[in-house]
């Protein structure tokens, strides 16, 4: 069951298979808790909103449709951030406040940092992504993971687009800096 | 703006997985029903078992009748086979070539013996219409010492007496009940040697001396007895094959009236508002109906039989229509009763069992329908909706079938009974499988109660 591929896994859970179902959950549940931990930091926030996730990844899955292999996964991903976005809008909990301390640092040069990681290990990169103010924190994951553009982004946080532009480049000024200090760590 | 970056952070995160919150499984089961707390059984399997419990549970009660009643008759007769067999009789030429179980049992030889002198001679009779036969007659004449030999009457002393006795006793309510001829044993019989015994020739007018095929007689009396069994009662479970069904379009499956002034009003029209530019399909999973019924089976001739009673159908459906996006699934339970008249024929007929064949026409009426249908809006559930069903329209269908009937006991038999029926289009718009296979096989399974 383990080594089922996605399609039929997906197959087998709209059919109500329970042991499909759990094989699902196994199997991409640590993944999504991911996803949804870069959005919320709260731990009971995140069990209830993984509870829901999942309710209606369960009673939708009806409407996936495969594209290919990583196809269910990408979708399971959507209604997690979806969810989570959702649960800081209807709380406002967007932290739009500006950062401290960040240094001046251009576009290029932020770029630059962000991606050369081979030396960083992810659980170093979550843990910088999870410091970032949740406002911050939101339009990055969009831009980065979920592949908004400045306007859909401002369409769903409720802000204007020339923020959303600017909140990135702070948010990825912030990381750089984060990276930096990180490296300097490593290397005395 | 090259976005390079992006990709790597991207690629980087993708197989990072952090620690799942305590107990989420259990509180996702908890908070749904979704997940089945067992794997689905299919319902073929589950009516499958369920009738072949229901059966176990017949032959089990059954058995126990037949093994109690065999107990009953075991201690209330004697066992004479080898007694007989020992013998050389002269028989009467009416009893010659009958076959051994007919002239065998103790109550013919015993009675037989009872007229004779110990000589062997008997002085007056009359055969079973009462005609006086002079029993002297060498086709008559009986040898007492090959069916009492010295052993059986002497040695065995009182334990062939009450076996006597005890026969004598069966032979004589037998009688009584079989011809109305009052027949009273003498009680001297049972105390005395059966040489001594002397017969009266008012005994011998009703002896079972005459009645030389006694046990044939008796024996087509307890079939005359069955014979009469001519009121059955039938408890039965039938299923029938579910089916499937694929349509483009909506079917009856959504109301067809749906406008933007009605958006937001009612689910079904929001669906086909989505949908305008969709491809829409409907499926339907009919599952395999259940019938339960009682009936009331009447012999009015040997063979022929008519049977009626009532029945109660349950069909259970499935139903998906609109997009892959926007869809209404229905989940629909229909109930019905039905009287069903029936002719039979028994074509065979063996010791216990019998095959026959049926025709039957029913009439059916929908006394209870629901329908609960979910609409899903882009792969989120949207709201819920129940509705009742009703259908004005009576549900006529004809069948035929063949049957094979197991008689368990003189009273209960098993009977199962393939078939095929064909449902005769009622105009009802209300869909189920009786529309979706007009022509249907069924397999009926139950118990039958005569009497």
């Amino acid at each position: 069951m383990d080594a089922m591929a996605e399609q039929t896994l997906a197959r087998k859970v709209s059919e109500r298979d329970p042991d499909a179902m759990k094989t699902l959950y196994d199997r991409y549940a640590g993944y999504l808790t991911a996803v949804c931990s870069r959005y919320i930091d709260s731990k009971e926030d995140i069990n209830d909103l993984m509870q829901e996730s999942f309710i209606k990844i369960f009673s939708g899955i009806g409407s996936f449709v495969f594209r290919g292999e990583g196809s269910l996964k990408a979708w399971m991903s959507r209604i997690v951030s979806n969810t989570a976005i959702r649960h800081l809008q209807q709380n406002s909990r967007l932290d739009m406040t500006s950062l401290d301390n960040v240094q001046a640092i251009t576009d290029e040069e932020a770029d630059t940092s962000l991606s050369e990681l081979d030396d960083i290990p992810p659980e170093v990169i979550q843990g910088m992504i999870k410091s970032l103010p949740s406002g911050y924190r939101a339009v990055f994951n969009l831009f980065v993971f979920e592949d908004k553009s400045h306007r859909e982004i401002a369409d769903i946080l409720g802000i204007k687009e020339n923020s959303s532009a600017s909140q990135l480049h702070r948010a990825k000024a912030r990381l750089a800096q984060q990276i930096q200090e990180y490296r300097k760590m490593t290397t005395r | 703006m090259n976005n390079s970056w992006k990709k790597e952070f991207k690629n980087k995160m993708e197989s990072w997985q952090e620690p799942v919150p305590d107990n989420l499984w259990a509180d996702i089961c908890n908070r749904t029903d979704l997940i089945p707390k067992h794997k689905k059984i299919p319902r073929t399997v589950l009516f499958f078992r369920t009738a072949g419990i229901a059966a176990a549970c017949i032959i089990v009660a059954a058995g126990t009748m037949f093994f109690m009643e065999g107990r009953f008759q075991k201690t209330g007769t004697a066992d004479t086979g080898n007694l007989i067999a020992e013998t050389d009789i002269n028989l009467p030429d009416d009893v010659v070539g009958m076959p051994s179980q007919e002239i065998s049992g103790i109550h013919g030889i015993k009675e037989i013996s009872s007229l004779m002198d110990i000589d062997g001679s008997v002085s007056d009779t009359r055969d079973r219409d009462g005609m006086h036969r002079n029993m002297n007659d060498e086709t008559t004449r009986y040898d007492t010492t090959a069916a009492f030999p010295e052993d059986s009457t002497e040695n065995d002393g009182e334990n062939s007496k009450n076996e006597a006795g005890t026969s004598e006793n069966n032979a004589t309510d037998s009688v009584n009940e079989g011809n109305g001829n009052s027949y009273t044993d003498n009680p001297q019989k049972s105390d005395d040697r059966r040489p001594d015994v002397v017969s009266t020739p008012e005994d011998a007018e009703c002896d079972l001396t005459l009645v030389p095929d006694y046990d044939a007689l008796v024996a087509r009396q307890g079939q005359r007895l069955s014979g009469k069994r001519r009121f059955s009662i039938n408890a039965s479970v039938s299923g029938t094959p579910g089916g499937s069904d694929h349509t483009t379009g909506y079917g009856n499956a959504l109301p067809a009236n749906a406008s933007v002034e009605s958006f937001g009003a009612d689910p079904s029209s929001d669906i086909r508002l989505f949908n305008r530019t969709r491809e829409v399909n409907t499926d339907t999973k009919y599952m395999q109906p259940i019938r339960a019924g009682v009936t009331f089976r009447w012999y009015f001739a040997d063979r022929w039989s008519l049977e009626s009673g009532i029945s109660w159908s349950w069909l259970h459906s499935r139903t998906t229509s609109g997009s892959e996006q926007y869809y209404c699934r229905t989940v629909r339970n229909l109930h019905y009763i039905g009287i069903p008249v029936r002719i039979g024929y028994d074509f065979w007929k063996g010791n216990h069992m019998k095959a026959y064949i049926s025709a039957e026409a029913m009439a059916e009426k929908c006394v209870a329908g629901s329908s609960v249908s979910r609409y899903i809006y882009n792969g989120a559930n949207g709201p819920e909706k129940t509705d009742d069903i009703r259908e004005k329209q009576l549900q006529w269908s004809v069948s035929a079938m063949a049957g094979f009937q197991y008689d368990m006991t003189k009273t209960v038999s098993l009977y199962i009974e393939p078939g095929a029926s064909w449902h005769i289009p009622n105009g009802s718009g209300v869909d189920n499988v009786y529309k979706a296979r007009q022509l249907d096989f069924s397999l009926g399974l139950g118990v039958r109660f005569s009497f």
